[in-house]
């Protein structure tokens, strides 16, 4: 196994410092997550826990069946950039595994500390909100697990349960809510989204002497593509190439303002979320009548 | 979904690829000499679809030059940009750089002066990464190599 | 009275608490729905390669190899060496012995005799390296030393204070036939014994459970078959509020915006 950078040496706490701003009440709000952590914020945390124990096979067997090999250690990037111990994958899952031990299993209602388990309070959860939002869930972890732990359900059902006591990054919120405000991610407008698909329509013709359309919600074409909106705003090289490639094939396109976004910031948050954002995939191809979808790169 | 022919959606990169193949694209290769490419896997297009060919297809039919990184950094082990999974905030700027540099390492150890990526992220999160460990790599998409190879006159 | 608690009424009372606990660890799983595919690339996309992919994470740990191969080396040895030695000790337990038990009886002899070098080793590994230094809890070193323990006594016993080998078959045979019939045995003996009760009471409660867990895991035992619809069990409606999407008040925001030159 190469690793391109030396594995580094532990260094606790060392990445303890990078920490997401809270969210805004008016973001949560809108997604319906409560606006504030409440007073009894524990017993909100411990009910959702339950739930999630209840609804997510992943989650309970990953929590019981760790052995705590090491495999995964050195594999996480976030651990190979910082040196935190917290940032290794075992370790991070072992922050709600310490908690689950407490509350959910006999060994740690009856042993306490001994079983390694530990108590939901403000240190338990800021660490969670620390390390569970410096996990990127890319599953690499995962692949090196002899029994295929995955993290990622992990950090999800971590990120869910916080959530629902209100607690949330700034980021994370702000974005689903501008998907329910104007279709994606970047918060482009409808309005804006034409525009910019007019300008680059006016660029290449300027430029390269092409004619080549950018379609904006046009009803009946035969593909309905779902870019990333940056595509619309910033990688442009990569929307040009996909309006070049359709138009050198003769398949008609479209893009929708209803839905003009792939990446579904839900997954980050809860899984009510995750589901409202990909239905409107499905109601946007209908709208427009559209044969096929495809997701942009 | 049954108003749909394929009820479920496709990557573009599928439509591409088959069109390429089916030689309804004429490409000129040479638009892209300029360039050494390599092909950076995100995580989950990798890892949870298994979808590792048609880009380095795509690629392979759109430029001359074409590099992988070290096996164990591509594929299934592909490690993530630094700002995935709700991390491309700016208050953490430091450990989605620290995210990166496995990868940027790869990339500096091969010499390509182009990253390709099919992921909107890693788009946004891979140049800072490049410009903060000094790789001097350019990142863009895959369809942005098929739009200067793309023959339409 | 001690001797008959713990060469009649132990082991009843812990192979009963090891099964019940199994069982009850794979219900728990079993009832708990799988809500999503979680697949990892590459997967097999028919029954029977997930089937031969969970056999052989079963036998030689294929991701364990590709993370690290000191460990692999490490955790492959110990579970070779403790199927052979368990596989050797079904000579107690079967009347008349079976031919294969017979002819593995001197692999099974030197497996116990080297058995402690990969635990020493997973031991070690635990206490020199910082990464699984910091990871390690309790239940960790519990259940090293606690196997440690079981193959030296083992190996004591099988070298320097042989035991009465009948008297041993008796007691495993008048157990399993509810006929306990004990004898003197020497303190080494019992020590072996009594420390695999507390193995197998141990077993269900806590990191041995991976043994079974592996075949619930999501990320192993799902197919790519994803021209399939996977259905979640629990999946409820969601209202996606339209109404909230594109207000018109927001868009003539916008589009005065734009005329006054604001936008971009």
């Amino acid at each position: 196994m190469k690793v391109p950078v030396p594995i580094p040496a532990i260094k606790i706490g060392s990445a303890g410092h990078q920490v997401c701003h809270p969210a805004k009440a008016k973001d949560m709000v809108k997604i319906d997550l409560p606006k504030e952590r409440p007073p009894d914020w524990k017993e909100a945390m411990l009910k959702k826990m339950a739930e999630v124990l209840d609804k997510y096979r992943s989650v309970r067997l990953f929590l019981d069946i760790c052995v705590k090999c090491g495999a995964c250690a050195d594999k996480c990037q976030f651990f190979l950039g910082t040196g935190d111990p917290k940032n290794m994958p075992v370790a991070r899952a072992d922050l709600l595994r310490k908690v689950y031990k407490r509350y959910f299993t006999l060994g740690g209602k009856l042993w306490g500390r001994a079983n390694e388990s530990a108590e939901l309070n403000e240190t338990v959860l800021k660490d969670w909100y620390v390390y569970f939002y410096q996990c990127s869930q890319c599953r690499r972890c995962s692949v090196f697990c002899p029994y295929g732990i995955d993290t990622a359900e992990i950090t999800m059902a971590a990120r869910e349960i916080m959530a629902a006591a209100g607690v949330a990054t700034k980021y994370v919120t702000e974005v689903v809510a501008k998907v329910y405000d104007t279709g994606n991610n970047l918060g482009i407008w409808a309005p804006a989204w034409k525009d910019n698909c007019a300008f680059l329509e006016e660029d290449l013709k300027d430029t390269e002497g092409l004619d080549i359309k950018f379609p904006v919600d046009a009803v009946g074409a035969e593909v309905l593509l779902i870019p990333p909106s940056a595509d619309n705003f910033v990688n442009t090289n990569t929307m040009i190439g996909y309006a070049k490639m359709f138009h050198a094939a003769g398949i008609s396109w479209t893009t929708s303002t209803y839905c003009n976004e792939g990446g579904n910031f839900g997954l980050f948050l809860n899984y009510a979320n995750l589901k409202k954002i990909n239905n409107r995939i499905i109601e946007a191809a209908r709208q427009l009548q559209v044969k096929k979808i495809y997701w942009g790169e | 979904m049954d108003f749909l022919e394929i009820p479920y959606p496709l990557h573009i990169c599928d439509l591409t690829w088959d069109l390429i193949k089916r030689g309804a694209l004429k490409i000129d290769k040479e638009a892209n000499d300029s360039l050494l490419v390599t092909y950076h896997d995100p995580c989950n297009i990798a890892r949870a679809a298994g979808y590792f060919q048609p880009p380095r297809n795509i690629i392979r039919a759109t430029c001359n030059n074409f590099i992988e990184m070290h096996p164990d950094t591509i594929l299934e082990k592909t490690y993530c940009c630094g700002g995935g999974g709700g991390l491309l905030a700016d208050e953490i700027m430091e450990i989605r750089l620290a995210g990166g540099k496995p990868r940027a390492e790869a990339c500096r150890a091969t010499g390509a002066n182009y990253l390709a990526t099919i992921c909107a992220i890693c788009k946004a999160n891979l140049p800072e990464v490049m410009k903060h460990h000094r790789v001097n790599c350019e990142v863009g998409g895959v369809h942005d190599l098929l739009a200067r190879a793309l023959v339409l006159k | 009275m001690a001797t008959k608690f713990l060469f009649i009424y132990l082991p009843y009372i812990s192979l009963g608490i090891f099964i019940l606990g199994v069982l009850y660890q794979f219900w728990r799983w079993a009832r708990t729905p799988v809500p999503l595919r979680i697949v990892i690339a590459p997967a097999p996309q028919t029954r029977r390669g997930i089937a031969l992919r969970l056999i052989g994470d079963a036998l030689w740990f294929p991701s364990l190899f590709k993370a690290d191969k000191l460990l692999w080396a490490g955790g492959f040895l110990f579970h070779v060496f403790l199927w052979l030695v368990i596989l050797r000790h079904l000579r107690y337990f079967l009347y008349p012995v079976p031919g294969w038990v017979e002819a593995i009886q001197t692999a099974g002899l030197y497996a116990g005799y080297l058995i402690p070098i990969p635990l020493a080793f997973l031991l070690a590994r635990r206490l020199i390296f910082e990464r699984a230094l910091y990871i390690s809890i309790l239940g960790d070193f519990f259940a090293l030393f606690l196997l440690l323990a079981i193959s030296l006594s083992g190996i004591l016993l099988q070298v320097f204070f042989r035991t009465y080998i009948v008297d041993v078959k008796a007691l495993i045979l008048g157990l399993i036939y509810f006929q306990p019939a004990i004898s003197d045995y020497h303190w080494l003996f019992a020590l072996h014994f009594v420390l695999i009760m507390v193995l197998l009471i141990y077993f269900p409660f806590g990191k041995l459970m991976h043994s079974g867990g592996l075949f619930f895991s999501s990320t192993r035992n799902q197919r790519a078959n994803f021209e399939k619809r996977f259905v979640n069990p629990w999946d409820f409606p969601v209202a996606y509020n339209v109404q909230n999407l594109f207000p018109p008040e927001k868009y003539r925001e916008t589009l005065k915006g734009m005329r006054e030159g604001k936008k971009e």
